[in-house]
């Protein structure tokens, strides 16, 4: 245990010094990749790698670029120093009149003739100038404001002369004023006059000269910066970059006099001096001669002569080459070649460098991470630092990885003198953490805990409980008002954010507020419709399994939850009926099965009983009581037979089994048929059928299941009618019933119907005689099954009709209705 | 002498059957079971066999197979199941006829001579006559306007006749009863169709053993009669 814990450790901190590897290489990669060249008023960062490549320095963009800027540069720090070091090296001691100086500028048209010079120290204006200037408004009475000065000019016309010092206003009373803006005189002038006025002898002079002494104190201060920076670039230390300018009878050089005593050179001496170097440059702008073999264009060197014109002064020659071997350290150009030949040099090893160091630290990581936290004794994989949720160590981890890439991407922190024991440091924190990170992350996988150590996880499953636990509440008010108080709540912040976001003009935030409104909208609006759709369907399944369909199943795959469960309900509901259905439906098969095959053994000995029965019967046996038994037994044998077909046949129909072959059948055929089978049991009890037989009618029906229910009647009939009593038989048929008739609802229906009396009195009623087991006279003696009118009424409903009884008295009158077939 | 085998597994009914069929005179053997009857058959001289269905060791319609494979014995099934389905599997096999349990004694006697007589006396001879027309066991000639049904004469009025005679012609035909009384009485039927029913139950009641279940003249229920066409 110990050793391995060691071994680990051990492991463990080579891995971070790997990591250290890493980064320092990065690092190396990101400080070498690119490099900033100061220049006078801003700085330039150029990529190095735009240099990797090039073989010599000097064909390259960069050398052209650094060679253009640095002689844009080194002709405005000459425009400068001709300016400001105008009289003395040390201009602070200088002055200058203002107004020659500004009317110079512009071409002088002449307005400062005759007037009195107005000279400040340089020194002062430069001060002024970086301070800013100050006014103080003064009011004059129209009156006042002329007599100030003896001037030709009106009122109005100085008001136009000078918009932006006077300005004029008419108060209630009619009076003009005049507000005249003041120069606050924050330095005197060298004649240590404070006091402008006097060296102006009316208002428009008294303009130019505060327009003017602006105007050369922003400008001063201005150049006072740019001159300071190109002294700091320039003059205080050799640059590879060597220079003589002669301009208005001033030369710039920074080649020293031991060298090239260039101020008392001739121009074709310091042509031959130049030229002989590789990379000179040697323009005349006012003759247009131009001549180098850099790739330096003239119009970018005669854009800063233009700009600089009047502080040069003219002629201006220059005179430039740049050291080829960049001897001198420390300036734009060997920093370039330094950065052109370290990409040359280090670049693809750094690149082979850090993909082999990546390799070894993710190889050894995944290692470690295979065994990380393995218990020997417990076999299991545990630590105690897995508690905490994986996302901050992943959170570490991210930010130390974040902030080591961004203090590596800030250009100038490699000349920090911490900037390695730093970036060293910060590699092996991130390291460390994201160590940790992949170890909890792999233990909790293996210990399959990751979704309990994992906070979003757990905050999404508890918002899900949550909504599961409001959208199943028993509490109405819980399941429907608060979601919709949510969903109103949750808009009514948006809308008042993006308010917010709006006045304080933040429309990229206003815009994904906006966009997350209608995102939450819209998937409110989508899950109410899926509602009511799964609502739709789920009541299109009950009506189906209400009206019988009972297999039909609701398809809840793409139901919310919360239908789901409703839906999966009614389902459970249609299956239970469905089994119910199915059971009852065998138990019905069953028991008919059960009564056929009873019944048919119950034939066998009943065959012999009637059997034998007859042969008694034939023996001629008349001697009383024997013959009356003999009678008796050969009655109740015959009415057994009777009871077994019909007990077949009622089973049979009730089970639903029996089958039905519907032809067109005509009734009075059918009802002759019928009587003349039974006209001699008929005659017997001296019974006479009243039938009018002309009916054209036709049915569909079975005609053998015809036959045997008008025989089961007729034997009725024959059975318990009155000795010597009619018997009607009707046959009507409504298929010329009309609208709103009262035969409206036995339209396109035939009606037969048989009428007899009783012999005995019904003591029933008519329904239940149609019931199983039931017959019409109670003591059960007569002959029948008592099954017989019910035989009947199930075959005609068998064959879509129905069928009716009415015992009104000893009216006995059965009805049978059909539908008429054309 | 006709000797006809008897083969049922319940001895009772046997027996019955034995007095019966002998008052007619006519010689009985007896078996409880399909093996038995077969036994018998190889070595006896047997013009019937009347045989129940459902029996142990092997049943009725299992010994009708058997007995086809090498003779047309006529075979009179008996059995408890009357359902039409049972009947058509029972005659589909190649039994002549099939008499419901519990029977009545004469019916099954008359079906046993019937079958006896159209085994033993009609067989072949099937005169050529165009005027004799002949439908199973049913002969009409019309020559001597006689009916004889198995070799029976039946005695027939002369409508009745030719109620027979029209329906024998067109063997297979259902008629209504308006039909058949414009055919016969060769007027319109007005109020008299119930005259043809009453009729044709008298026929069924001369010519069919069971009226209730005719072999020749039938009943179409609601449409009409007919007299079946018969191989």
């Amino acid at each position: 245990m110990k050793k391995t814990i060691i071994k680990r450790v051990i492991i463990s901190v080579l891995l971070h010094v790997v990591a250290a590897f890493i980064i320092i290489i990065s690092a190396n990669l990101v400080t070498h990749s690119t490099f900033t060249i100061k220049y006078i008023d801003d700085s330039v960062t150029y990529e190095s790698g735009s240099l990797s490549g090039i073989k010599y320095m000097d064909e390259s963009e960069i050398h052209t670029q650094i060679y253009t800027r640095q002689m844009q540069d080194i002709i405005t720090l000459c425009a400068l120093k001709n300016t400001l070091e105008k009289s003395e090296p040390d201009f602070s001691s200088g002055s200058v009149n203002v107004l020659d100086y500004i009317y110079g500028i512009y071409g002088g048209y002449g307005s400062s003739f005759g007037m009195e010079p107005v000279r400040f120290s340089i020194d002062n204006l430069i001060k002024w100038g970086r301070k800013g200037f100050t006014y103080s408004n003064i009011v004059f009475t129209e009156q006042e404001f002329m007599d100030f000065y003896d001037s030709a000019y009106s009122v109005d016309e100085l008001l136009i002369y000078c918009p932006d010092m006077l300005s004029s206003q008419v108060a209630d009373d009619g009076e003009r004023y005049i507000t005249v803006r003041f120069l606050d005189m924050e330095y005197p002038t060298e004649d240590g006059v404070a006091y402008l006025a006097n060296y102006a002898s009316d208002w428009v002079e008294y303009s130019d000269i505060q327009d003017c002494i602006v105007y050369a104190g922003t400008k001063f201060s201005q150049y006072y910066d740019m001159y300071r920076n190109g002294i700091l670039l320039y003059d205080n230390h050799e640059i590879n970059l060597k220079y003589v300018i002669k301009c208005a009878g001033s030369v710039y050089t920074n080649i020293p006099k031991n060298i090239l005593d260039s101020s008392n050179a001739s121009d074709t001496e310091l042509t031959d001096y130049f030229s002989e170097n590789s990379d000179y440059l040697i323009y005349y702008p006012e003759e247009l001669e131009y001549s180098t073999i850099s790739d330096v264009s003239e119009s970018e060197l005669y854009i800063m002569i233009r700009t600089y014109e009047e502080d040069l002064g003219s002629p201006v020659k220059i005179w430039a080459y740049v050291n080829n071997d960049y001897s001198i350290e420390d300036d734009a150009f060997s920093t370039a070649y330094r950065y052109g030949e370290g990409k040359r040099g280090t670049f693809g090893r750094n690149i082979v460098f850090l993909a082999a160091f990546s390799f070894v630290y993710a190889s050894v990581m995944f290692l470690m991470a295979k065994s990380a936290g393995y218990n020997k004794v417990t076999g299991k994989y545990e630590f105690a630092y897995d508690k905490p949720f994986i996302e901050l160590y992943l959170l570490t981890a991210a930010l130390f990885i974040t902030g080591s890439g961004f203090y590596l991407r800030k250009t100038d922190v490699a000349s920090e003198r911490l900037f390695y024991p730093l970036i060293i440091v910060f590699g092996i924190l991130s390291s460390h953490a994201l160590q940790s990170f992949i170890y909890t992350l792999v233990r909790n996988i293996r210990n399959r805990k990751i979704k309990d150590r994992s906070l979003i996880y757990r905050v999404v499953v508890f918002f899900s409980d949550v909504r599961d636990n409001v959208e199943n509440s028993k509490n109405p008010y819980v399941r429907v008002l608060l979601p919709f108080n949510y969903y109103f709540i949750l808009n009514f912040v948006l809308i008042v954010v993006i308010m917010l976001l709006q006045n304080r003009s933040r429309y990229f935030w206003v815009f994904v507020s906006i966009v997350l409104l209608i995102v939450i909208n819209v998937l409110f609006a989508a899950r109410s419709i899926k509602k009511a759709s799964d609502f739709n369907e789920i009541m299109e399944g009950v009506r189906r399994i209400g009206s019988g369909e009972l297999d039909y199943k609701i398809n809840t795959e793409k139901m919310l939850d919360t239908n789901k469960d409703f839906a999966e309900q009614i389902n459970n509901i249609g299956e239970g009926i469905q089994s119910a259905v199915k059971t009852s439906m065998r138990d019905e098969k069953m028991k008919s099965d059960l009564i056929t095959n009873v019944s048919h053994d119950l034939k066998t000995p009943l065959t012999s009983i009637i059997n034998y029965v007859n042969l008694l019967e034939d023996e001629n046996i008349t001697q009383e009581p024997a013959a009356g038994y003999i009678k008796t037994l050969d009655e109740k044998a015959k009415r057994l037979k009777q009871l077994l077909i019909d007990l077949i046949d009622a089973s049979r129909l009730s089970s639903g089994t029996t089958e039905v072959n519907l032809q067109k059948i005509r009734v009075s055929e059918l009802v002759n048929q019928i009587v003349a089978e039974f006209s001699d049991k008929l005659a017997e009890r001296n019974l006479s059928v009243i039938f009018d037989g002309k009916s054209e009618s036709y049915i569909m029906a079975d005609g053998r299941h015809m036959w045997r229910l008008m025989d089961n009647l007729f034997e009725n009939v024959c059975k318990y009618s009155l000795m010597g009593t009619r018997v009607y038989v009707e046959v009507r048929d409504f298929s010329s019933a009309g609208d709103g008739d009262q035969y409206d609802s036995v339209k396109d229906k035939l009606l037969i119907s048989i009428k007899n009396i009783s012999a005995t009195p019904n003591k029933m009623q008519g329904s239940e005689l149609t019931e199983r087991f039931i017959r019409g006279d109670s003591s059960r003696t007569s002959e029948g099954s008592g099954l017989g009118l019910y035989i009947a009424k199930s075959l005609t409903e068998l064959q879509g009709g129905t069928f009716e009884i009415i015992a009104d008295g000893d009216l006995f009158k059965a009805t049978m209705i059909f539908d008429i077939s054309r | 002498m006709d000797t006809v085998l008897v083969c049922d597994d319940d001895k009772e009914i046997v027996d019955a059957i034995e007095i019966y069929l002998s008052r007619e005179g006519i010689n009985v053997l007896k078996a409880h079971n399909g093996k038995e009857a077969l036994e018998i058959l190889e070595k006896e001289d047997v013009q019937l066999l009347l045989v129940d269905i459902m029996m142990p060791e092997m049943d009725g319609i299992e010994t009708t197979k058997k007995i086809r494979e090498t003779s047309s014995l006529p075979v009179i099934l008996l059995s408890a199941k009357s359902e039409e389905k049972d009947k058509i599997l029972g005659l589909d096999i190649g039994a002549d006829d099939y008499v419901t349990k519990p029977f009545n004694a004469g019916e099954l006697v008359a079906r046993v001579k019937s079958n006896l007589r159209r085994y033993t006396s009609l067989g072949s001879a099937k005169d050529e006559n165009s005027h004799i027309i002949s439908i199973g066991g049913l002969l009409i000639n019309d020559e001597n306007k006689q009916i004889s049904v198995d070799g029976e004469f039946v005695r027939l009025t002369p409508i009745e006749y030719n109620i027979m005679f029209f329906l024998a012609r067109n063997k297979g035909t259902v008629y209504s009863s308006a039909q058949i009384y414009e055919h016969i009485w060769n007027e319109k039927p007005l109020d008299a169709e119930n005259t043809v029913a009453v009729h044709i139950r008298h026929i069924r009641e001369k010519i069919e053993i069971n009226p209730k279940e005719p072999e020749y003249l039938k009943v179409v229920w609601g449409v009409g009669y007919k007299i079946e066409d018969k191989k």
